[in-house]
């Protein structure tokens, strides 16, 4: 670098704000020489502190808020569709691909109470250009039956009552995508260069190849997540860089829905409880579900009651706080309402009444 | 304005937390502060203003949408930068994209001074004109690299990790900036010892 270049760049750092005192001193000392180029350096100093016009004048500028508000709109269409795991900050490559891609909805392979429902999303374009056209499935299940569905990719999912599972139609990014409210049991078909992830409340699950069952109904106090086979790794999906959890094979992950601030993994937010290893894998409580059984293990009235309602397709109304504590263990497979409530006042006192799909219930005084 | 930068980025931190507790208020800041800017810089690489507003729209839905990960963001400007360059270049088509990325590489013809006379510049008495006029005919990536750091503020360092090239490079490039402004300058200064044709 000859003399004179070094000092065309000490005066674009000067200029810019970038220079060391050692260079600021190095160039005043060099100007002092050079009263031509001194003078030069002061004017373009007086110029660039001008507020620059802005170069492009050809950028309308609409009315800000109007824009602004319909930023504000389309984001939170984006945010009730597929979660998108994308870090913050990375090429989103995947998002061009969708413009070029157009998978072909796959035909899923449903019992007759689901109800499949697409949501397509256009995003008003003057140009035809690039139309991201995103197709969604959503498969959603009704109170008191349960499914089994095949996504794209050959894994399968059984979805139990009162649960949604989101998907994008086509099914072809570089990460397999699926977003869970409700309870699913997955057995995911390997492919280690397509990781597969489970949006599921506050939690991401990330998997290789396993079977594993995830519950995260919005209305209950935890998500549970229960590891079979396989390895998975949980993280809360609030931000990228928050640690991991890692599952192994029997165990089950408890992590409190409230509050909405806990940040994983601090061992006072989690649990982490081993599964009875000598069960054989369709005898486990959570799991029991997909053998259309429903196990409870010591749960309290309250918390059946939410149980009984999905799988029943009922609405059960406590008429007193005090039965809500009674605790129950046991498990119904083909029994009918009344049957289950008739096994159930066989353990423990209170009055139940069924009225069409209603059941009302209060201690016996 | 490097003054106002610097207020604006001490704020900055706080902006990026109310957001992501959904402060819309604070998301209008940002977007107000950015938006031409970005437009300008998308423009660069899309031709189009229609086309350039929209990316940087995409850009914000994806801001807003993911307002829970902006706190994990260290430098939001230039993550604004490179995800607008990003998109930008995804809207292209492949042909395109090639002509854009390679004319933003380093080639010699940069390193050497083009061969415009001064003659050809329309001197004009308003030296920030003179300026302007200076700067277009500077090499495309040597004009980009230039509004970046004067007109948008940014620092050598942010340009470039958003334009994906060495300090180094950004060093040289505004020296030849420089440089080109200096000879305009004395263009000026001098023109009266000039030689005029009778007209």
């Amino acid at each position: 670098m000859d003399n004179k270049d070094r000092i065309w760049r000490l005066m674009a750092r000067s200029l810019s704000g970038e220079a060391s005192a050692e260079e600021s001193s190095e160039l005043s000392n060099y100007l002092h020489y050079e009263p031509e180029l001194q003078q030069q350096y002061h004017m373009l100093k007086k110029l660039w502190d001008v507020n620059a016009e802005l170069h492009s004048t050809s950028i309308q500028d609409t009315n800000e808020k109007t824009r602004v508000k319909s930023i504000l709109k389309k984001a939170e269409e984006e945010r009730t569709g597929i979660a998108n795991e994308e870090e913050i900050g990375k090429d989103d490559k995947e998002d061009s691909i969708w413009r070029f891609l157009f998978g072909r909805s796959f035909k899923l392979l449903y019992a007759a109470t689901i109800t499949v429902v697409l949501v397509l999303y256009y995003y008003p374009r003057s140009d035809s250009k690039h139309i991201p056209e995103r197709k969604q499935e959503v498969v959603a299940v009704k109170n008191g039956s349960r499914t089994k569905i095949l996504l794209p990719d050959g894994s399968s999912v059984w979805l139990n009552g009162d649960s949604k599972l989101y998907y994008d139609a086509a099914f072809n990014g570089k990460v397999r995508k699926v977003r869970l409210v409700g309870e699913a049991f997955f057995d995911i078909v390997k492919n280690p260069n397509r990781p597969f992830i489970v949006y599921a409340g506050k939690i991401n699950i990330k998997v290789l190849g396993t079977a594993f069952n995830v519950k995260c109904y919005e209305d209950d106090r935890d998500i549970e997540t229960t590891l079979l086979r396989g390895s998975i790794e949980v993280t809360e999906n609030t931000s990228g860089s928050t640690p991991r959890i890692l599952l192994k094979p029997n165990q089950k992950l408890i992590v409190p829905i409230e509050p909405a601030s806990v940040v994983l993994p601090k061992k006072e937010d989690f649990k982490i409880l081993n599964l009875d290893k000598k069960l054989k894998e369709d005898e486990h409580i959570e799991t029991s579900w997909i053998y259309n059984r429903i196990e409870f293990r010591g749960e309290n009235f309250e918390e059946l009651a939410r149980k009984l309602e999905r799988w029943y397709d009922i609405k059960i109304q406590f008429e007193d706080e005090r039965v809500k504590n009674i605790k129950f263990n046991g498990s119904f497979e083909q029994e009918t309402v009344e049957e289950a409530f008739n096994a159930l006042q066989k353990v423990a006192s209170f009055k139940y009444k069924v009225y069409g799909r209603e059941v009302f219930i209060k201690s016996s005084e | 304005m490097k003054e106002g930068r610097k207020d604006f980025n001490s704020c900055l931190v706080d902006l990026q937390r109310r957001i992501s507790e959904g402060d819309e208020h604070a998301f209008e800041e940002i977007y107000s502060h950015y938006h031409k800017k970005l437009t300008a810089f998308s423009k660069n690489f899309l031709r189009s203003t229609e086309l350039a507003e929209e990316v940087v729209e995409d850009v914000f839905v994806k801001l807003w949408s993911k307002r829970e990960d902006i706190i994990d963001i260290n430098n939001l400007t230039t993550y604004l930068y490179s995800a607008t360059k990003n998109r930008s270049l995804n809207a292209l088509s492949q042909e395109a994209r090639r002509l854009v990325t390679e004319s933003l590489e380093i080639s010699d013809s940069d390193m050497k001074a083009e061969s415009y006379t001064p003659h050809d510049l329309l001197v004009t008495s308003e030296m920030m004109q003179l300026m302007q006029q200076t700067l277009e005919l500077l090499p495309k990536r040597c004009k980009l690299i230039f509004r970046l750091i004067r007109e948008d503020g940014l620092k050598y360092k942010e340009v470039a990790e958003i334009l994906n090239i060495s300090v180094n490079t950004i060093d040289a490039q505004m020296a030849i900036a420089v440089k080109r402004l200096c000879a305009a300058l004395s263009v000026d200064k001098s023109k009266k010892d000039r030689v005029h044709l009778p007209g």
